[in-house]
């Protein structure tokens, strides 16, 4: 289960996390890139790309 | 031989039937465009809900309040004894005249001629008072047209400022002159959108937030303002001794009274400008400039804001929010243009009686 929700995870978080940087770049004065809620996206977004990598990395040495 | 066979056709079979299963399932799955759209719609819905959250629902967090101590600072300097009728004492050991007033004001005789005894004079572009002196200029040239707003206070408890709703907060908004008209403002301009923006905010001696950003306007309690940068700011020195005012937006627009070319923003271009100039404390002004259009004024450049205020001599000046926020109201009425008729904002600066 987790090993299908994760990618999806990874998707949606770094889909956020760009349109903040997006968003940031239109108007900085908001601090979209450097509050604390983008910061914890970008941990939840690194540690779920991580595991994904895992999953298709073990996933391509069974093949 | 037989048998061997059988069991031949059994386990094809059974692949067969294997095999069918996986396709079957396969066929169910979702296609893989459809379940990355759906992750994108998922996504939107989460930004939504942020916005919603962060920016749009009103939320009240005036219990983040936190009074600073109020510095005792150069506030008696200016202070003098006027007065008011200049029969000679009797004797040398006579007590203080009865006649004699103390005024203990803060620049009051600092700033001597330029109140009235009393009368209140107002007219169409200024305001006159014993405590209050205030004459906007309009000028136009160049496809700009700005407004000077000149300001003598006779105390620092003149210069305010005020929240929407009456309230801290997230999501709370009002026009400038509604605030304007609920706190009895004499001249108001728009703040710098505290809710929409990042950076400490201290109002009225009332510290709400203390995160650093960019550059900040300080204003002491001795009526002096200051421009710093975010690594210029300390907040622990500012909980310990207090200061009156904090407006985060920016950028700083004069460095040592001096005209600057490069600033800590990204928002350089022709736009229309909401500023505050100081030059030395009870005497500010407040500049604002229209923009975005053509024909009637196109807007100041950060740098042209700059020179403006080191022209008007200025030793510190500060840029709060602009674009369409830019407002400036005398008396509740408009004395700008605002482009797209203005909008909704956090909080105003403004002057008024007590």
């Amino acid at each position: 289960m987790i090993k299908k929700l994760i990618p999806h995870i990874c998707i949606i978080l770094s889909v956020m996390l760009l349109t903040f940087f997006v968003v940031d770049k239109f108007n900085p004065g908001m601090n979209f890139v450097g509050n604390d809620f983008f910061k914890t996206l970008l941990v939840m977004d690194g540690i779920a790309a991580i595991v994904t990598a895992g999953f298709l990395i073990a996933a391509n040495r069974k093949e | 031989m037989d048998d061997k066979k059988q069991g031949r056709d059994a386990s094809s079979e059974r692949r067969h039937a294997q095999a069918k299963k996986v396709k079957k399932k396969r066929k169910k799955r979702m296609p893989a465009a459809a379940a990355i759209i759906i992750d994108l719609l998922i996504a939107a819905l989460a930004l939504y809900f942020f916005s919603l959250y962060y920016f749009l629902l009103p939320q009240d967090l005036s219990d983040k309040a936190q009074p600073l101590p109020k510095a005792t600072s150069t506030v008696t300097e200016f202070k003098a004894i006027i007065p008011l009728k200049t029969e000679e004492p009797d004797t040398l050991t006579q007590a203080p005249s009865p006649t004699a007033v103390q005024d203990d004001s803060m620049w009051g005789p600092k700033f001597q001629g330029i109140f009235t005894d009393g009368d209140v004079e107002k007219t169409p572009n200024s305001y006159r008072s014993a405590n209050i002196s205030i004459s906007i200029d309009k000028v136009q040239g160049d496809g700009i047209t700005y407004y000077v707003a000149d300001i003598y206070l006779k105390d620092l408890k003149y210069f305010k400022t005020a929240f929407a709703k009456g309230k801290y907060g997230k999501g709370l908004h009002d026009g400038t002159d509604e605030i304007a008209a609920e706190n009895n403002a004499i001249l108001a301009i728009n703040g710098d959108y505290y809710g929409n923006n990042a950076g400490p905010v201290v109002r009225n001696g009332v510290l709400y937030r203390e995160e650093k950003y960019k550059d900040v306007l300080v204003m002491n309690y001795d009526g002096s303002m200051q421009t710093l940068t975010a690594a210029e700011l300390d907040m622990d020195k500012i909980k310990e001794e207090g200061v009156y005012q904090i407006w985060t937006f920016g950028p700083m627009l004069l460095k040592d009274g001096q005209p600057m070319t490069t600033f800590n923003s990204n928002l350089m271009r022709e736009n229309p400008r909401t500023a505050v100039g100081y030059f030395e404390p009870g005497h500010y002004c407040f500049v604002l400039v229209d923009g975005r259009q053509p024909g009637y004024s196109n807007g100041m450049t950060l740098q042209q804001l700059s020179e403006l205020f080191y022209n008007l001599g200025c030793s510190a000046a500060y840029n709060l929010d602009g674009g369409q926020s830019s407002e400036m109201v005398f008396f509740n009425e408009f004395v700008n243009q605002p482009y797209k008729g203005g909008r909704s904002v956090s909080d105003i600066v403004y002057i008024a009686e007590e």
